[in-house]
């Protein structure tokens, strides 16, 4: 009986639904006014296909978060090695670090797009206003890389040179960071540690940098900085493992 | 006069029975079932609640969470929460007026 019931309704609606509508079926014994219930509700899945087409949605939301959690994996990963490498090479030789560096800062830009988009139903202006603001400031830092890298001695926008560019781009890009992990926490949707240790080493590495600019220990307030970017950068691949964690809860793979 | 109906036509007042039981915390279909027609009086039948649970996820309204033992629990969004709030507030304030009216007439 449940079989043939379930069988009236659409095959995508059974691929999102089916399984789940049975075992409610088998919860209770069915009455007549269950059945017929049941029967309408058959008719109104195939009067209204674009409820079956939620499997598609699901298909899209989920493209999103393996983009956004793989662009934060990886592109937290290459930033750092190539922030890391670029700091240790001699003068003149790390135009491939900041070469490694862009493709990170690339990655994170689609970590912010993906993970700001899936989670925007939830938090829709704090999440779009914490991807806006790091998504210039990566934008920006990139443009500052690419003067970097490529025209190291000359003032690329107006009177700032490369390095002044990326460092006005980190900064905004971390101010992002603070505040994307702030929407995080409030949409509840990838995990609140990751966030919250997302915002605490953006504010950690604003801080250091700042606080350690003409210090009397320069070996100190490196390795200062390096901890705290590494924190900076494990918190983003913190965050991109959970939402590549999280697919499964929301996806939906037709059969 | 109120607009509860979430342009949701016939499953405006289902959804908003399942939204209110969402309220309290992510429940799967059948315990929203028997929440409903607990807190209710009146049955809601399985067809009306998976119709109003997919027309209320398409909208973003509530979110499907991981199955346990094929039982799927939704819970709400931010969005959705925030609808409820608004169409219960507008019930609300509709309720206060017909009962004023009540109260005001010849009796």
């Amino acid at each position: 009986m449940i079989g043939l019931l379930l069988a009236l309704y659409p095959a995508p609606w059974r691929r999102r639904y089916g399984e789940e509508f049975r075992a409610v079926l088998e919860s209770r014994p069915l009455g007549p006014f269950d059945v017929a219930d049941v029967l309408l509700g058959a008719v109104d899945a195939r009067l209204a296909p674009r409820l079956a087409e939620g499997v598609a949605e699901h298909g899209g939301h989920l493209a999103m978060l393996r983009i956004g959690g793989l662009g934060a994996i990886i592109g937290a990963a290459l930033w750092f090695i190539g922030l890391a490498g670029g700091s240790n090479a001699e003068d003149g030789s790390d135009t491939v670090w900041l070469v490694v560096s862009m493709l990170g800062s690339v990655g994170l830009l689609l970590a912010f797009a993906g993970l700001s988009g899936f989670q925007a139903h939830r938090e829709p202006r704090l999440a779009w206003a914490a991807f806006g603001i790091p998504a210039i400031g990566t934008v920006v830092s990139l443009v500052g890389m690419a003067g970097m890298a490529f025209v190291p001695d000359e003032q690329i926008v107006g009177t700032w040179s490369g390095w002044g560019v990326w460092v006005l781009g980190l900064l905004t890009t971390l101010i992002g960071s603070i505040l994307f992990g702030v929407a995080t926490i409030r949409a509840a949707v990838f995990s609140r540690r990751a966030a919250i240790a997302l915002a605490a080493s953006a504010v950690a590495v604003i801080l250091v940098a700042f606080g350690t600019t003409g210090a009397a220990d320069p070996s100190a307030a490196r390795i200062l900085a390096a901890v705290v970017v590494a924190a900076f950068a494990a918190s983003w691949m913190a965050l991109g493992v959970s939402a590549l964690r999280r697919g499964p809860i929301r996806a939906v793979v037709p059969a | 006069m109120p607009e509860p109906n979430l342009e949701l036509g016939r499953f405006a007042e289902p959804s908003l029975l399942i939204l209110v039981s969402l309220s309290e915390g992510p429940k799967h279909g059948y315990a929203i079932m028997t929440d409903v027609e607990a807190g209710t009086g009146r049955p809601l039948g399985p067809g009306t609640l998976y119709a109003a649970l997919a027309r209320l996820e398409e909208r973003g309204l509530i979110e499907a969470l991981e199955p346990v033992d094929r039982r799927r629990p939704y819970r709400l969004t931010g969005v959705g929460a925030t609808v409820l709030k608004d169409q219960l507030a507008h019930l609300e304030s509709f309720a206060r007026l017909g009962l004023l009216r009540l109260g005001a007439g010849p009796g």
